[in-house]
């Protein structure tokens, strides 16, 4: 208890305690937990790019990597790519989520559902997204619906493994105090089911958009679409322009890295680890 | 006293286990039970592990299904869950996701009880089990004692007519456990629900309970029926109690616990 943000993080406390709020300075450690070892790594390079030892078109420096970043932002370019990226992340995650989420489900609650997706889905779960990537252009053309169509087959599948996984292996007590409790059917599966098996959903949440994610990048290289941060990659490389390139690879990872860690993690914190269904470490 | 609350007639339940493998074998949990309880009674079942004593209690829960014989509440058969019985299970299956208040609001919700009243009843039922400052709350954060007092509070809520508890201390620590023992039977007086209660424990059997229904296995049926008669509040160390321990022990005793091990082996 030396530190008022500890125990907020730890919400120790074991009897009493109502709810733990977090104070802000647990957001600034948050905060600087996650920057300071990341700051660590771009000095690293700073000095290594410096040193001209690997040629500064092939390795150039953070500040020449960040004044290129700035200048494509206040042009509005990087706006744009990030902004359609994003669209087409989130949209074919939506897809993925209500698709995946309700097979999922299905199948983890009756036994014929199961037995007739799980091998197509496991079959499906072994390819690459951006292996069929070239059959879905066929079929759709350089479109947004080709990127859209490969990402949401790509994160439905880890969707519904996890939701179906979270839903069979649901505590059976549990199960029997719903029904004691007098929920059956569709009550069972609202108020019982599909609560307790939230902490797999969730993880499928995060591995279909982390999966999704990397297929966007792939999607847009091979799409040429014109807009979105991995065709702003592969364009650069046209040009040699590997300023361009690497602050598009930040780019890329600062999103996703901001998408798990605001976005899914709070997701997680605000359910199923305030109600105790997933340990802190 | 004339039509008991609970009848239990010639009872049987076999179990087919599949091993996975495309084997099945059939285990009897239970040969043959025939049991009354009265209104307002506090009936006890105690026994070997392995005598099917939970197994018969999940039956009456409407949890499981029996293989054949009746099972009647007020006249009805039971052969599915129902708001009519408040079960108490041993692993306290509260819902994580919802805090004390909404874990006893459940059932009331279920039973389609005005919610105008449901402040009144949970309320009520929370000073019950002394766990009025917890209300908002959510299960991790209380100790075990703790959390099957909500169980408690979460299967009396909706008023069923009859309370089934499954080895409800089970998994709590010796003082813990006397002090919900205690709990248990002011509750009881109380209330005068009619209570079914599963046990391997003599003591907390002979505390508990009106009668003691000993279990025997191979095959599993009910060996003798014990009355306590003590009056309440009952002493544990009290001479009379301790005769009754005894003699509790000694009608288990003559049950070889090898032969529940036997039942419990799976024949292919």
């Amino acid at each position: 208890m030396q530190n008022p943000a500890d125990t907020a993080a730890t919400g120790s406390a074991p009897d009493a305690a109502p709810e733990v709020r977090a104070t802000p300075s647990y957001y600034l450690h948050a905060i600087l937990d996650n920057a300071v070892p990341l700051f660590l790594v771009l000095l690293v390079w700073e000095g290594v790019a410096r040193l001209k030892i690997i040629h500064p078109a092939l390795f150039p420096t953070v500040t020449e990597i960040f004044s290129k970043m700035w200048e494509l932002t206040i042009e509005g370019i990087f706006l744009r790519d990030v902004a359609y990226s994003l669209a087409r992340l989130l949209l074919s995650v939506l897809f993925a989520i209500v698709f995946g989420t309700l097979c999922g489900l299905l199948m983890g609650t009756n036994r014929w559902v199961e037995k007739i997706i799980i091998p197509p889905m496991n079959f499906f779960l072994a390819i690459p997204g951006i292996a069929i990537f070239p059959i879905v252009i066929l079929w759709f053309g350089l479109t947004e619906k080709a990127i859209v169509f490969t990402l949401a087959f790509e994160a439905s599948l880890s969707i519904m493994l996890n939701t179906w996984g979270g839903v069979k292996s649901v505590d059976i007590s549990l199960i029997n105090a719903g029904r004691a409790l007098g929920a059956s059917g569709q009550a069972l599966f609202y108020k019982v089911l599909f609560p307790a098996s939230l902490p797999s959903i969730i993880t499928g949440y995060r591995q279909g958009f982390s999966r999704a994610w990397r297929i966007l990048v792939a999607g847009e290289m091979l799409a040429s679409i014109g807009s979105g941060i991995g065709f702003r990659i592969f364009e650069a490389r046209a040009f040699l322009a590997s300023d361009v390139m690497y602050a598009g690879v930040i780019i890329i990872g600062v999103l996703g890295f901001l998408l798990e860690r605001v976005a899914l993690r709070s997701l997680e914190i605000f359910t199923v680890q305030r109600w105790g269904m997933l340990r802190r470490l | 006293m004339s039509q008991p609350k609970l009848l239990v007639r010639n009872l049987r339940k076999v179990f087919h286990i599949e091993d996975g493998f495309g084997r099945t074998s059939s285990i009897t949990a239970i040969e043959n039970v025939t049991l009354e309880v009265m209104e307002g009674e506090f009936v006890t079942i105690i026994g070997p592990s392995g005598c099917g004593k939970s197994t018969l209690l999940m039956i009456l829960a409407g949890l499981y299904e029996k293989t054949s014989g009746d099972v009647l509440l007020d006249g009805a058969p039971i052969n599915k869950p129902g708001l009519d019985r408040g079960v108490v299970f041993q692993e306290f299956a509260l819902f994580p996701w919802l805090t004390v208040w909404n874990n006893i609001s459940f059932g009331l919700k279920m039973k389609g009880i005005p919610s105008s009243e449901h402040d009144r009843i949970i309320r009520h039922y929370l000073k019950m089990v002394k766990l009025e400052d917890f209300a908002k709350i959510y299960p991790h954060r209380l100790s075990g004692g703790m959390k099957q007092r909500v169980g408690i509070a979460r299967a009396l809520a909706y008023s069923p007519e009859l309370l089934l508890m499954d080895e409800p201390f089970g998994a709590l620590d010796a003082q813990t456990r006397t002090n919900l023992q205690q709990m248990l039977v002011e509750i009881w007086l109380e209330t005068r629900k009619t209570i079914l209660f599963v046990t391997h424990s003599v003591r907390e059997a002979v505390y508990l309970s009106d009668r003691i229904v000993v279990l025997g296995c191979r095959p599993s049926q009910v060996r003798t029926i014990l009355e306590v008669q003590l009056p309440r509040p009952r002493h544990r160390l009290s001479e009379s109690f301790l005769r009754y321990e005894e003699e509790l022990e000694e009608l288990i005793a003559q049950e070889p616990s090898e032969a529940c091990m036997e039942t419990g082996t799976p024949s292919i």
